[in-house]
This record gives structure tokens, sequence and C-alpha cells, in this order.
């Protein structure tokens, strides 16, 4: 069951480099260096929107659709170290459904909110799960939580993160938990949690090394079991690596004393699981955890690699390989698309040429 | 009424000098013009003048004092320099000095004005004048330009009355100079003070004063002086400096204080310093007497020495290359050495010249003797620096060049007995170099004596050299080359080697030629080995040339092919040269007459080998070639020395010969390869263009006789020995015809007639032309057409008689043409019109006035559809290059004796093409805009794009731009799949790229259809496979920046630099590059 | 910029520099086939009426990119016009992107501190240019560049390899990946450097960085 390609997005003009496809709607987000980001029908594959030239002046690194919410708002990260929150109110879920032509959209995408405050180049942003909080780290070495209130107008930061010694390159939260974890050009891995008491103060909780380059992104596990939260991170070392966790220590409620008088500060121990088998060449620019438990990689070598666990023995293999996915062109970006009406899931890809893939997988 | 005239000249002046004087801001220049005409036309004297001012003078208003004095001086400033009688000058004079105490500026002006009074003699004044002077300047006080008053006046003192100071005021003056001369910092002042200060110090007695006149020069050493950007003056750095050099070296007194101040500058870190601590050093030694060069000669040695000696000189391998090196580089760093040893040989000549009746060799003899003891090993420390101060003293006499070879070369050579390895081998050589270099400056203006004493050590020279290069191996390359150098280097040196020695070199040089494959060795030699062809000529003739003829195989028959090198067995030693370097390098010595007569006449002969051992055609068109290229190649060398290459005796030597073995040997006419022909035909063409004119009927009389009557009887010139076979070329279609028309275009138009007559020859030609059996050979074919054009065009002369007889052609040619009719062009209509073409072109060729209707009629075919296939190619044929009517100019002696260079060959209007296309393109243009048919419509711009081929001088299509342009541009949008469709798009894109060169018309024409040329330029880039439109478009893309506002331009920019992507990956380099360099312009836009 | 920290490198001279040489290989053992490439003969056969071959004879690509020039009859001195020059004759063999061209490519790049290019300062040298290149075009190639900074702790390595892999970006294929390192033991924090220079997205911002554009585009005004 070989990887093919099912649709072809070419409207950038200049390299893709990141892609996001909304929970609720069908509808993908991808954010290239033309400065602008195309929203696209994933059912009709209709192009529904450009958002425009003139909000950042530098490439849109990175976007992430908001998972909450009633209408659809997406969060646009750019090398002109902005933030803007793009969203569509009266929007209902029929008009998706149906063969959407453009012509009688009532209103237009609209730019709810610029957020400004790192010095340089935005790297990356994510929402919480609950919506609640927008994280973005940037080459200044820092990530900033924000606060997003129900307008979805407003942001404040809540905390600005500086653990990291070097440019962030990823950073995103867990997808049931408040838990957020980033990766950097300091070759580590870092988990973040909300202390319990004090609701604005978030504090590292873990560091994870091992990797012996830039760390390019991290995706969580989507299992619905608490108990067992793992994620996966890739590299300039051209390695994709599963993390586990053990144990959190000092966060449980039970204990309700005051985080300053607690004996262990609030942390979590995590474990190298499995370097996964290696099939990349080159730097390893992006990786995505599927909702069934499949892990897609991608990078500088142009390939698809998607690995596999096997159940029992939790060895994780290679289950497939696609090389030359963008031709000759680098990949940025891979994500995984759940379609609910077929039940099935596709991997989208963005590269250097300009182009957004949806592939089969199986 | 001569009174009042006076009175009222009074009033005047005294209302002008009130005016000046009391009108404290208006020092108007007119006032003073006018006081000073009044005093020129005598209407005023001087006297009366300083009355009417008087009053002012004892004025206690400080500032009218100075004014009136300063009205003084300006109007003396006015006066001509023989106006002044002497009492008055005397009398004003005295008068100035005593203001200089409280009026020193106005004072000091008008004094200068004074001196160069012409009869201001009166010396008794000068003395209160200088010492006043003293007392009363005081720099600090004084404006630049105030100073340079002061300097003017000690300066024209000095000019006028140098005698009566030398004998009674010397000290007064130099006091005098010294108090107005310390710490000046203006340059043009300072120039002054220099010129001064070098007057004083070689006219005046300076004994008491030498210190104090040194300080005032030294201080100012070293000079870096950076001019100001608009410098009035345009003083230089290089003017400071030399002025200042003249002062220090000027006086041997200054000896004292000058040697060693300026040998202590030598330590300082900075080449610029060093360099012109250098250069005064070196002026001191030139300029000071013996006796104190003499005294401080060991001193200067013992200063000097160490800049050579502890400079590695590493990379040093030859006394030329430092000189060279010296000569043409810009940084001080390379001019330390050679400064040192010209301050060495300085040092040498003055201490051992006789000026002062004894010649003492003491010193020099003491300095070699410390030298030659670095010399026991060659590649010992301070051994090659010693070597090269050895070398450099040794170039200043014949007595020292004896004296220091005499002591050094023993212990130099005396490590050869015993064998030296590599290294020293170099080093030695390196060493030795120095001396051949110091022989040959000597050579250069002394008479050697025959007891010179390197001379008895030239054959371990010799010896040396010869081992090192014919008994080292391959690779020790350094060493080689240095051998062969030098080696070169004896044979030039004047009557050092015998002869036999000098042949004994050339016979090594030949050997290393043909054995060593390293490429830097075989260029050293080969180098070498054509130097040694302009200075001796016979050597290269007698060893270096047979041996490699000798190796040129006498057939390639037999040899395997493979890429190119053929290895050669040759009696002992194998070269692996292929057959084609050893030509190329044989060619590359011929740098003269002598040489080229001797080559050809032994590649005649090896042609003649190659020919009866049936070798390919490769070869013996590739030893044609080379004839063909060493014939060139002396014309031209003899051309740019404006001589004429006059190569008459080939006519019996060479031609005869050639052209027999060409017409009895049938490999020549063969069918497969018409090239050996074609390029033996150009030989032979070459040889009769360079011939005198005079003997060019007799040449032309024997072609007919061959060619045409089938009669190699009686050839006398052209063949050595009649033909077994008869060539009749009007009876008998034969590809000879080209050889014939070669010769036939190469003889002078004025010096010769056809042996037959004119009409009926061309009527036999048409028929040979119009024959069916060579309707398939196109070579014949053309041949003959060719030769109808040529007889036309040289020797059809421009009368009513021959009009007729052309226009009888032409209805013979053109009646039986249907125009209007819609049937195929039969064979009988295309031959008709061929011939037609051909006679066309030699009538537009010669810009002949009956070529209207034939062209007309040519131009009027495009209209029908019938010819459309082959009109254009009929107008092609009109513009398109052939190599025999290539125009060659010979100088002849004009009416007035003057040498003028003519065409002697042809008849060529030089303006025939642009006639041409004034004509044509209008009428393609208007024609292209009528018709509806867009056959017709695609004929006419496939016509106009081949005429464009042929335009190599945008300037003939500049003016018919505007026209054209819309006509190709239309045309851009054929697909280029057919060849004639590329040639039209190629077409339109050099339209487009002269117009976007040519500033006038360009813009609009561009700006009009830029948004349709982009895109179809990057659709072509992206589309075809022809390099050469790819290679267009880019180029038109480079060039819209130059003409199209950045701002039009920024939206095709990204769309532009995406498209052009692919073609960053062309699989030609050239493309790459330009599409590269495409791509970074449009990255560069705003 | 401050006074050079390298105030004298050791300069190379242009003509050392390797260049494409196309080697005269006639010296040693000419391209015979290529002297008998008679363009005039084939440019004279065309005219014919009757079976020239409507091949309209090829223009001859001009090196150096200016108008082609088709030299009508030529009016020449004495000398004859030996068409032995005539052009090396129409070889399309492939000629595929190799080191010297990359070494072309980026030599006449200039240094950001000196007059000089980086061929004559010997930061780039054509030993330290490393192609591999596939022989399919749809394949991904890799060029890797060695650079020898002129002192250890010149802080100027980053912004120079920088100017090299934007040069190289815009002038090469999409295929070919490029690596940038510093030579071994020549740079005191080697792996820094060769960290950022191979950092693609590090790279792309720095080239929307106005003022870093500017020194990159004045470093490759001298590319030739």
């Amino acid at each position: 069951m070989p990887i093919s390609l099912c649709h072809s997005f070419k409207g950038h003009k200049d390299k893709v480099w990141s892609t996001s496809v909304n929970p609720k709607f069908p509808l993908l987000a991808t954010a290239s260096s033309d400065k602008t980001c195309r929203l696209y029908n994933l059912n009709t594959k209709q192009l529904i929107e450009v958002l425009d030239e003139k909000t950042h002046k530098k490439a849109i690194r990175t976007v992430d659709w908001k998972p909450s919410g009633d209408y659809p708002i997406l969060a646009l990260g750019s090398f002109d170290a902005t933030i803007s929150i793009w969203g569509r109110e009266n929007d209902d879920y029929e008009e998706y459904t149906t063969t959407f032509n453009t012509e009688n959209k009532s209103d237009d995408w609209e730019l709810m909110a610029i957020i400004e405050g790192h010095e340089n180049e935005i790297k990356s942003v994510s929402w919480s799960c609950d919506g609640e909080f927008l994280s973005s780290c940037s080459r200044d070495k820092t990530i900033w939580v924000w606060e997003c209130d129900e307008t979805n107008e407003e942001f404040e930061c809540v905390s600005v993160l500086q653990d990291h010694t070097q440019d962030v390159k990823c950073c995103k939260f867990h997808p049931r938990e408040i838990l957020l974890g980033s990766s950097s050009y300091d070759d580590t891995i870092r988990l973040y949690k909300q202390d319990i008491y004090d609701e604005d103060d978030w504090c590292c909780v873990s560091e994870l090394t091992g990797h012996s380059g830039t760390v390019w992104s991290i995706d969580f596990e989507k299992t619905y079991n608490d108990d067992k939260v793992r994620l996966c991170s890739c590299s300039d070392d051209s390695t994709v690596r599963v993390w586990k966790r053990l144990k959190t220590i000092g966060n449980s409620k039970k204990e309700d004393v005051p985080s300053t008088l607690r004996s262990e500060p609030n942390s979590e121990e995590w474990e190298l699981q499995q370097i996964l088998p290696e099939a990349h060449e080159r730097q390893v620019y992006c990786c995505s955890w599927s909702p069934t438990g499949k892990i897609a990689s991608v990078g500088s070598d142009g390939k698809i690699v998607i690995y596999e666990e096997d159940k029992n023995n939790e060895e994780w293999k290679i289950r497939d390989v696609h090389e030359l996915a963008h031709q000759v062109a680098e990949i940025n970006s891979c994500e995984w698309w759940y379609n609910k009406d077929e039940e099935k899931e596709y991997l989208i890809t963005g590269g250097d040429d300009g182009i957004v893939n949806i592939w089969n997988i199986d | 009424m001569g009174q009042n005239k006076d009175n009222n000249i009074e009033e005047e002046v005294q209302s002008l000098i009130n005016q000046y004087i009391i009108d404290i801001n208006n020092s108007n220049e007119q006032i003073i013009i006018d006081l000073s005409t009044l005093i020129i036309d005598d209407k005023l004297t001087l006297l009366q003048f300083v009355q009417n001012i008087g009053k002012f003078l004892t004025q206690d208003n400080e500032l009218m004092r100075s004014k009136s004095v300063l009205l003084i001086s300006l109007i003396l400033d006015k006066l001509p320099s023989n106006k002044l009688a002497m009492k008055d000058s005397f009398f004003l004079m005295g008068f100035l000095i005593n203001r200089l105490s409280d009026n020193f500026n106005e004072a000091s002006v008008g004094i200068l004005s004074l001196i160069l009074m012409n009869n201001f003699k009166s010396t008794e004044v000068i003395a209160d004048l200088l010492s006043t002077l003293k007392e009363n300047y005081d720099s600090r006080q004084l404006l630049a330009k105030q100073r340079y008053v002061a300097f003017g006046i000690l300066l024209n003192l000095f000019n006028k009355f140098e005698n009566f100071i030398l004998s009674n005021l010397n000290n007064l003056f130099i006091e005098t100079f010294i108090k107005v001369s310390t710490s000046e910092k203006d340059p043009r002042n300072l120039l002054i003070s220099f010129e001064l200060n070098y007057k004083i110090s070689t006219s005046l007695d300076i004994n008491k004063y030498s210190e104090e006149l040194f300080d005032n020069s030294f201080c100012y050493f070293p000079i870096s002086f950076k001019p100001p950007p608009n410098d009035p003056y345009k003083i230089t750095s290089d003017e400071l400096k030399s002025a200042l050099r003249k002062i220090l070296s000027c006086n041997s007194i200054f000896a004292k204080d000058s040697i060693p101040n300026l040998t202590q500058k030598l330590t300082s870190s900075s080449p610029l310093v060093k360099a012109d601590a250098l250069n005064n050093l070196i002026a001191c030694i030139q300029n000071y007497n013996v006796k104190t060069v003499k005294e401080y000669s060991i001193s200067l040695w013992n200063a000097i020495k160490f800049e050579i000696l502890h400079n590695e000189l590493s990379d040093l391998q030859s006394y030329e290359d430092l000189i060279k090196n010296y000569e043409n580089s810009s940084n001080d760093e390379d001019k330390i050495i050679p400064l040192s040893l010209k301050l060495i040989e300085q040092l040498t000549v003055k201490v051992t010249s006789n000026d002062d009746g004894i010649e003492e060799y003491v010193t020099i003899e003491l300095i070699i003797d410390e030298l030659i003891k670095n010399l026991t090993a060659p590649d010992a420390k301070y051994s090659k620096q010693s070597a090269l101060i050895l070398a450099s003293m040794s170039s200043t006499s014949i007595k020292i060049f004896n004296l220091t070879v005499a002591k050094s070369f023993p212990i130099i050579l005396l490590c050869i007995k015993e064998g030296v390895s590599v290294p020293k081998q170099r080093a030695l050589i390196i060493n030795l170099s120095f001396f051949l270099y110091s022989y040959t400056k000597l050579s250069q203006n002394h008479q050697f004596p025959n007891n010179l004493e390197i001379l008895k050590h030239k054959d371990d020279i010799f010896m040396l050299l010869s081992k090192s290069l014919m008994s080292s191996s391959k690779n020790e390359v350094t060493l080689r080359c240095l051998a062969i150098s030098n080696l070169f280097k004896l044979v030039k040196m004047k009557d050092f080697l015998s002869y036999q020695e000098a042949n004994l070199i050339v016979q090594y040089f030949t050997e290393v030629l043909i054995d060593d494959t390293n490429p830097t060795t075989f260029k050293e030699v080969l180098e070498k080995i054509v130097s040694v062809s302009s200075i001796e000529p016979k050597l290269i003739l007698e060893i270096t040339v047979p041996q490699l003829l000798a190796l040129l195989p006498d057939s390639d028959s037999n040899e395997i092919q493979k890429e190119g090198e053929i290895s050669l067995k040759v009696d002992n030693h194998s070269t692996v040269k292929s057959k084609e370097s050893l030509l190329k390098i044989l060619s590359s010595m011929v740098e003269n007459k002598e040489i080229l007569d001797v080559l050809m006449i032994r590649l005649l002969h090896k042609l003649n080998t190659l020919l009866s051992n049936n070798s390919s055609i490769e070869y013996i068109k590739y030893l044609i070639l080379t004839m063909i290229e060493i014939l060139t190649k002396t014309s031209k060398t003899m051309e740019n020395h404006n001589q004429q290459l006059e190569i008459d005796n080939y006519l019996k030597t060479f031609l005869p010969q050639f052209l027999y073995l060409i017409l009895q040997n049938d490999i020549f006419h063969s069918k497969e390869n018409y090239g050996l022909l074609e390029v033996s035909s150009k030989l032979a063409k070459l040889i009769v263009i360079n011939t005198n004119s005079s003997k060019h009927q007799v040449i032309v009389d024997s072609l007919f006789k061959i060619f045409v009557y089938g009669d190699s009887s009686s050839s006398e010139i052209l063949l050595t020995r009649p033909l077994n076979y008869q060539i009749k070329l009007l009876e008998q279609p034969s590809n000879l015809v080209n050889l014939f028309i070669k010769l036939l275009s190469a003889v002078d138009k004025s010096t010769t007639k056809l042996p037959v007559d004119i009409h009926e020859y061309i009527r036999d030609l048409i028929k040979m032309c119009q024959l069916d059996v060579i309707i398939h050979e196109d070579y014949e074919r053309l041949g003959y057409l060719q030769n109808l054009c040529l007889v036309i065009d040289k020797y059809l002369a421009n009368t009513n008689e021959e009009h007729e007889f052309l226009s009888l052609l032409f209805n013979e040619l053109t009646e039986p043409i249907e125009l209007n009719s819609t049937a195929v062009l039969s064979n009988k209509d295309l031959k008709n019109l061929e011939v037609l073409a051909w006679i066309t072109k030699a009538l537009i060729l010669k810009n002949d006035s009956s070529s209207d209707n034939y062209r007309e009629y040519l131009i009027k075919l495009l209209d029908f559809n019938r010819f459309s296939s082959v009109s254009s190619k009929l107008i092609e044929v009109l513009v398109s290059k052939s190599e025999i009517f290539n125009a060659y100019k010979k100088s002849v002696k004009n009416s007035f004796g003057l040498n003028k260079k003519i065409i002697f060959n042809i008849n060529i209007n030089l303006l025939f093409k642009q006639k041409f296309f004034n004509d044509i393109i209008p009428k393609l243009i208007a024609s292209f805009n009528s018709t509806p048919s867009a056959i017709l419509k695609k004929n006419y711009v496939a016509t106009l794009s081949l005429i464009l081929k042929y335009v190599d001088d945008d300037s003939i299509i500049l003016p018919h731009l505007p026209t054209i342009f819309p006509a190709l541009v239309s045309s851009l949008y054929y697909e280029p799949n057919s060849e004639s469709d590329k040639t039209i798009i190629k077409s339109s894109l050099k339209i487009i790229l002269i117009t976007l060169k040519d500033e006038s018309s360009s813009k609009k024409l561009i700006l009009e259809n830029i948004k349709r040329f982009v895109p179809r330029f990057l659709e072509l880039i992206n589309s075809t496979n022809d390099g050469d439109i790819k290679v267009y478009c880019l180029q038109c893309l480079m060039k819209l920046p130059e003409v199209v506002d950045s701002a039009t331009l920024a939206d095709f920019k990204s769309g532009i630099l995406r498209n052009l992507i692919p073609v960053l990956d062309d699989r030609k380099r050239i493309v790459r590059k330009i599409a590269s360099d495409c791509r970074q312009i449009y990255y560069d836009l705003a | 910029m401050s006074d050079p920290i390298n105030a004298n490198p050791t300069v190379l001279d242009v003509s050392q520099l390797p260049s494409r040489v196309t080697f005269d290989k006639s010296v040693n053992g000419g391209n015979v086939a290529a002297i008998f490439q008679d363009d005039d003969l084939r440019d004279l056969l065309s005219l014919s009426l009757f079976n020239g071959n409507d091949d309209m004879k090829e223009f001859r690509v001009d090196p150096d990119g200016d108008v082609l020039s088709m030299s009508d009859p030529e009016i020449l001195s004495v000398a004859s016009s030996v068409d032995g020059s005539s052009s090396e004759g129409e070889n399309d063999e492939d000629e595929p992107i190799d080191a010297q061209e990359i070494f072309d490519l980026v030599s006449t790049i200039s240094d950001p501190e000196h007059p000089l290019t980086l061929g004559q300062l010997a930061v780039i040298s054509l030993a330290d240019i490393k192609v591999l290149n596939k022989k399919a075009k749809s394949e991904i190639s890799e060029v890797i560049i060695k650079i020898t900074p002129t002192i250890t702790h010149c802080s100027l390595a980053t912004l120079i390899g920088l100017g090299i892999r934007v040069r190289l970006e815009r002038c090469l294929p999409p295929r070919f990946r490029i690596t940038i390192l510093v030579k071994e033991g020549t740079h005191q924090s080697e792996n820094q450097v060769n960290k950022q220079l191979n950092d693609k997205e590090r790279v792309a911002a720095a080239c929307e960085n106005e003022q870093l554009l500017g020194v990159i585009s004045q470093m490759l005004s001298t590319c030739k």
C-alpha cells in the first residue's frame, strides 16, 4: 500500500513553511514565504480565501487553527516578529459541506488582532487544547504564552519562558492536557506547565536532551488515556525520536500545599523510548503523530517516511517511504488530516516548491 | 588750459585717494586701476602721488596709515617694471622699509614690486631691508599668502643680487632666510623655501650655518603630504620630496648630518620612509665629493647590507624579475631591495672613481671579501643575497666585474666538482644568473676585452646548465626551467658563446621540446625556441625544424586513431606529440620570412610524400592549414612593421609544384570532401594575393590555358609538368572550377584582363550553370555561378554597351518566367532565377547602375505566392558572404607619392549593403503591412530575418528600426520548430536587442510591448532547445532594466526570477552563466 | 567598518586562480575533427536553390554574449581571412555542473573587509569544493564547500558563508543541496559557524533583513 498523491494545491508563489487543518471545519490553512496564507476547503479542494500580503512584511512561517470556538479562528506567525489572528464570524458548518462557491460568501475573513512582543522572527505558534492559551516562539530564544479573551481580539501575555539558550524552533500544546512542549536550535526539547496555584506562573518541568543537532519540531501522541503521554521529535541529526513521560512530581492537586512551601519543584520525568529506524539522510524538518498512532516525518532529502509501532513490544518500524515527494524540493511540513466523512487518514505536506500535497497513506 | 587741466587732475587724484582710504570697507580695485593709469600716462608723477597721500601717512588713525601704505604698494604692483626712475625706486624703498615695523604686510607687497623694477639697483639699501625684515618677521602673525610675499622678497633679491650678497651680505642673508623659513608649513611656501635653501647651500658660504640649514630642511623628512582636494596650486608630494632631496644632497658639508640621519631612518618599519631615505642617500652619494663618500663608505655599507642580507628573497629567480617587479609595482615594499642595490652600485662607482686622482679599490675589495665568505655553499645563509650584491656591484664597470668574478667564481663553482643535489643546483644557477645579468647590462655600453674573467669559467657554467637540463629527471620542472631560461641568456649574451656552443644549446632545446610532456617545461622551452628563432633563425632552421619535420609521419594510414594522441616511434626516442601538435609547434616558430620560406618548401615536400603514401584527408588538410597559418602570421607581423610580404619567387618555387600535386591527385577532387579542395585553393589564392601585380596577367593567361582550353603543355607559371588529362571547364563540368575562381579572384583587377571575349565567356558560363547534370552538384554549380558573378563584377565594364548586354541577358532570363501562373516552378525557371540572382549580386557589389531592374525584379517576386519557396533565398544570395568576394588591400603610391591602401582584387562599393538595405527594407515592411495573405506575410518576415543575419554593423538597421520593429515583433510568436521559423525568431530577438542597445528609439518601442515581451521571452527560454534563442532572450531580459524604469519592471521581477530557475540547469554552461547573470540583475533591482 | 581586523592577508594573483582552461588540445594532440569544420563551405552550399537544405545556417553564439556578428565580406588587409580559427564546432555533449563552475561562481565574491575577492584571499579554493552531481536532473545532488577564513577568530566567517550560500542558491538549480563548512581547525568556533551557515530557516530570514541584504548584494556586486 504505497503512499500516493491525492491532490496538489499549487497557489503559493514561494516556499510553503507550514500547514494547519481545522479540527472542526474541513479547512486547510497554508503559510508561505510569499507573505500570504491560503485557505482551502478540504472537501471541494477549492481556494476559499487568500489572507492578504499587506498584513505581514515578511514571510509567514507558521499557522495554527484555534481548536475551540464556534467559528474558525487561526493564528499566523511571521518573520516580521508579529502574530496575526484571523476569523470569520457567522460561519456555519453546512456552508462547507455543500459545494461551496466563493462568490456568495457573505462576509470576508477578518483580521481580528495583531500581537507584538517578540524581538525577531516568529518560528511557531500553537493553541492550547481548550483554545484559552496561544503559545509563540522566536529566534529571540523566548516562548510567550498569551491568554485569549472570548472576543479573540485581546491577547494578554501570561508568561515569557526563557529556558532555551538558542532560537526556539517549535512550540506545541498537548492535544488534551495543558502541557506545552518546545524544541530549539540548542538541540533540546523542553516541557512547560502552569503552576496549579498560580495560574500565570508557567515553568519548565522537563528538559529532553539527546539530539545532536537542532530539533526542528515535536508532536504529541493523540491517545485518550491519561497516563500514557508521549511525543515525537525530529532534528538536524536526521533522526526521529519518541519520548515517553514516566511520572510527574509535585503537581498533583491532592497535596494542596502552596507551591512556595512544597519540597520538590513542579517537574516531570521523561525518557527516550526509541530512536526510530534511520530513513532520512539529511535534516528532518517536521514530524507529526496521527490520531491512529502512526508517525510521519519529512525533511531536506525530499522523503516522506511513515513509522508504525508494533503494539505488543512497543517497537517502532518503518511502514513506508516515499521519495522525491516534492520533486527535488525540500519538504518543510507534514500534518495528518483525519477525514471524518471517509474515516480515513491523509497526510498533508508543504515544500520549498510552493506546493501543498495531500497523500493517501493506506 | 594745461593749468586747470592739472588741478582738476589734482582734485580727481585727491578724491580717489580719499575715497580709498576713508571708506574702510571699500578696497575696490577700480581706484587702484584709475590711479595707476594716471601715473602710467604720466598725468601724475609718483612724487605728486606720494605727496597727496602724505597727509594720511601721518594720521594717528592706525587703520588709515596702513591703508595708505597698502595703496602705495598696490599702485607699485600695477606699474610696469620700467616705469620708475632709479631715485624714485630708491626713495620709495627706503620709505617702505621704515613702514615694515608697523605695517609689515602692506609694505612687504610694495617692497616686492620695487625689487622687480628694472632700475631698482641700489644695493646699499638691501642690508637695511634684510635686517628690518629679519627683525620684524613673525610667522605667527602672518597668513600663508603674506609669508609667501616675504619668501618672494628673499628669492628675488637673491636672483637679482647674488654676487653682491655673496660678497657682502652672506651671513645676514642666510640668517634672514633661516628666520623667515623656520617652521614654515604651507606647501607653496615650502617649495620656495626649499628652492632658496638649495640656492644658498650651493652658492653662498654656509660653513657657519651648515647645521642650521640642514635642520631647517631635514625636519620635514619624511614628507607625507596629501594634497587638499581642490588644491589651486596642484602641488604634489613628489615635488616636495625631490626639492628636499636636492638640498640634502647638494653640498658635501651636510654629510656629517645627512648620512647618519638618513641611515638611521633606514631602520623605520614603514617601507615608504625606508624607500625615501634610500632615494636620498643615493642622491647624496651621487652628488657629494669622492672624499666625503669615501669617508662614509664603510658606515654606509654596514647600514645597507642587512637590507638585502636579511631578506630571504625566497621566490626571486632572476635579476630581471627583480627589476620588472620594481618598475611596475605600486607598493613600496618591492622598491626596497632594488633601491638598496642601486645605492651599493652608486657607492661602488663613487668610491672607485678617480676624481681625486687615486683609483682606490681597498674599500671595494673589503666588501667583496666579506661577501664571498657566504658563497661556499649555494644554498647557505646569505649566499643568494651576497651573489646578488656582488652581481650588482660588478655591473658598474668591467674592472670591478673582473675583480668580483675572479674572487667569487672559484668559490661559487667549487661545489660542482663533487656533484650537487637538485636544490643546490637550483640555488647555484640562480646565483650565477645574477652575474649573467650584469654581463648583459655591461655589454650594452662597454666594449669587452677578450681577457674577460668570466670567460675562464664559461665551460663550467655551460656544463652546469646543460647537465641541469639534459640529465635531470622530467619532474624537476623548476630546475629544468631555470636551466632553459639561463641557457637562453647565454645565447643572447654578446660574444660569449661560440657558434658550436649555441648550436648545442638549440639542440638541447629541441630534444626537450620533443620529449618533455610537462606543460610548464614545454611552454618555457617553446617560448625560448621562438625567441631564438627571431635572433638566430639559422640555428632553428638547421637544428629544430629538420628534427620536427623528421618526426612528422610520412603517412598516418597505419596509426591507430586514438583521441588525437598518436605515439610515433621514430628511431630511438619516441615522442608522445601528435602530428597536430608538431605542426602547431612548427608554426609557432615562424617569426620572420627567412623561416617561412624554408618551412613552406619543406612542408610542400612533406605534402608530396603524404600524397604518395596515401595519408588521410584530415592529415593532408591539417598540413595545408598550417601552411596557410604561417603565411598569414608572417604577413601580419610584417604588416605591423608596415612592410609588405612579397613572395614572387613562390610563383616559381612553390605554386607550380603545389598546383601540380592538387590537379594530379584525385584525392583533391573527391566528391565526399570538398573541404580539401577548398583549403588548397585558399592557399593557392593566398600566394597569388601576396605577389606583385605585374605578374598577374601571365597567371590569368595560364589559368585559361589549363582550365578552359585543357592545354597544360606550355603552362610556365602554374604547373611544373603538363597534366596527364585535360580540364575544359566550359565543356565538361568539374568542381575544379572552385580552384579556378579562387585564383581568378586573387589577381589584381587593374593589371589583368580576360584572354577571351567576355560576352561569349559569360554566355558559356550561364550554359554551364544550367546544365541538368550538375543540378544536384551544389559545390560545382555554385562554383560556376560564382565564376559568373566574379567575372561580371571584376571585368565587365560599367559602360552603355555592357548595360545593353546586361539588359539583353535580363530579358532572356526573365521572359520565360510566368509571374502570375500558379504552376509549380520548373527546373528551368529555378535555373534562370539562380543565374539572375548571382548576376544581380555582382552588380550590387560594385553598385553598377544597371543593377536596378535586376534587383527590382527579385524583390517583386516576393509578392507572388508562386515564388514564396525561393524568393527569400534569392534575396539572401545578394547579401550572403563568400570567400571569393573577400576584398584585399595593397598599399600603392598615389599621385602625391603617398602610400595609400586600396582594394585591388575585386570591385566592391563599401556601402553596397547599406544602400541595399535602405532600398529593400521599406519595401518589405510596406508589403508586409499591406498584404492580407498570411503566407506572403511570413515570407516577407522570413526574407527580412535572412537579411538581418548578415548585418554586423547595427548602424545600418538603426534608421529602419521603427518600421522593422512591429513587423518582426509580431513574428516573435511563431513556434521555433522549423529552421526558418527559428531564424525569424532569432532575427526578431536580434532587432529587439539592437533597439534595447540604441538609446534614441528604444524607450517607446519597448515600453509599448513589454507586457507581451517578458512572458514570451520566458516561454521561449523554457520551451526551445536552441541555445542561440535562449541566449538572445536572456540578453534581452538583461538589457531591459537599462531601458525600463524599475517601477514598471517590479511586477515582472518575481515572475522572471521564478521562471529563470529551470534554465539554471541548462545543459550548456554558457547558457547557465548568462542565466545566473540575468537573475543577479533582477535580484539587485530596487 | 572598523579598521580591518586582518590588515594584511596573503593575496594570490588573479592569474594564479584556477580557471576553466579550454585546454588547447591542439598543442598536445588537437581535436582533429574540429579543425575541419568548414563553416564557410557549409554556408556557401546553403545558398543553392535546388537542394541547399532548408536548414538555414546556425547563428554562432558569441561566448561573451554580445549581439552576434555575421560579418559581410570582410575588408582585409593583405593577410587573408584564414578561417582556421573556425569555432570549435558545435559539440553538443552536455556540460555538467562541476567544481570549477562552482568556483567560478563564488571566487569573485568580494570580501566584506578587504577590497579583494574570496578567490584572491584563498578563502575558497578549487580543492575545497566537492560536487556530487547525480546524472539525472530529477534527483537531488549535493555541493559541499569548505571555506578557510583569513584569520582564526574571523567574525565575518558567517557573513562570508552567507554570501556564498545566497550566491549559489541564486545560481544553482534547486536540485542542489548546498552545505558550507569552515575548514577543520581554521576557526575557533567552527561548529557554531557551521551550524549557522546550514540552517536554511535562518538563511531565509537573513535574506529578508534589509541591512544584511545590503551587505550581501555589495559582496555579490563584484561577481563576474
